[in-house]
């Protein structure tokens, strides 16, 4: 894939040009409808999740990780919607019922821009970052449910698996995402400070043993 | 430690006072996790897009995340990282807050 043309170039006067085929713009008009299914048209009544907001069993591993979302929960929605405080699950419920609301209109505002921009030649960077945002969304959604590993990514596609169509899309809105993700950091302006946050340590030291790939594993917030 | 050499200087202790007052304030941080779907050069993204952070800096954060499987990236009050944290969902990355 590294070999072939960029299809996200930023032209010299500055739009972005989009060298997509019929097909490819296709496939994303496909994948925005499918992510609609799952955003809606309106948010959720408050308080669906609040079944398991209660339970506040956890393994004994809680410090190492977010704790499993509300078993109630879709892991596709669990994963766009993650607790923010998994040590307190009723707290989470609540939050998440705050803000659900703005998320889901912020996704529904970057579907449309997407949507009105599918057919464009060039787009500029606020539509630009729209792209961005939906093909993420898209590959969580899809990565979720496909329960991709990091070890996936090197893995040579298996023509027999029946999920061998969904791996190929998968790819190819990682592909293009990237190319959204390299013309728009190369927008930012680069600074040569940080802020004193910047430099703050984890709770726990670097070094933590079997932290690295736990998340890949099992880890995905409503696996349970 | 020097109370005792500067007890007259009332506002050595009035600053104590203060700062102790800063110190019981519970601080929050931020952490992102690992997942296997973000892209690693959209992580680094969003963390200069979101706090401003240099390339260099969001990049090293990034990687902490990658290889560690989490990274402090920001922290301060409650309401400081509650915000932070759902910029962060917004973009869709796996973060959540706890006190220090």
């Amino acid at each position: 894939m590294a070999a072939m043309r960029p299809s996200v170039v930023r032209l010299p006067d500055g739009a972005i040009l989009l060298r997509l085929s019929e097909n490819e713009r296709s496939i994303i008009r496909a994948l925005v409808g499918d992510l609609r299914t799952i955003v809606g048209d309106e948010t959720p009544t408050p308080g669906v999740s609040e079944a398991d907001a209660d339970d506040d069993a956890q393994g004994d591993d809680a410090g190492e990780r977010p704790a499993e979302a509300p078993r109630s929960m879709d892991p596709v929605l669990a994963r766009l919607y993650p607790d923010v405080r998994p040590e307190d699950a009723a707290w989470s419920a609540s939050f998440r019922d705050l803000v659900r609301g703005d998320l889901d209109d912020a996704r529904r505002e970057n579907m449309a821009v997407v949507e009105e921009s599918i057919d464009a030649r060039t787009v500029d960077d606020g539509q630009a970052e729209a792209w961005l945002h939906v093909l993420n969304d898209v590959r969580l959604v899809l990565g979720t449910r496909l329960d991709v590993t990091e070890e996936d990514e090197r893995a040579p596609l298996d023509p027999e698996d029946p999920d061998a169509a969904a791996k190929v899309i998968y790819a190819y809105a990682g592909y293009l995402e990237s190319q959204f993700v390299d013309v728009l950091n190369e927008a930012l302006p680069d600074v040569d400070h940080d802020t004193p946050a910047a430099d703050l340590d984890g709770p726990e030291g670097p070094g933590d043993p079997d932290v690295e790939g736990e998340p890949d594993e099992d880890g995905e917030p409503g696996d349970a | 430690m020097a109370a005792r050499i500067v007890a007259a200087d009332t506002s050595t202790v009035l600053e104590d006072v203060e700062l102790e007052q800063a110190r019981l304030a519970p601080r929050w941080i931020v952490i992102v996790w690992n997942d296997p779907i973000n892209l690693m050069t959209y992580v680094t993204y969003v963390f200069r897009k979101l706090f401003g952070y240099s390339h260099a800096h969001a990049q090293e954060l990034m990687l902490k995340v990658h290889f560690e499987g989490r990274a402090v990236v920001s922290g301060g009050t409650q309401e400081r990282c509650e915000y932070d944290v759902t910029r962060l969902h917004a973009h869709g990355l796996w973060a959540t807050m706890q006190e220090e």
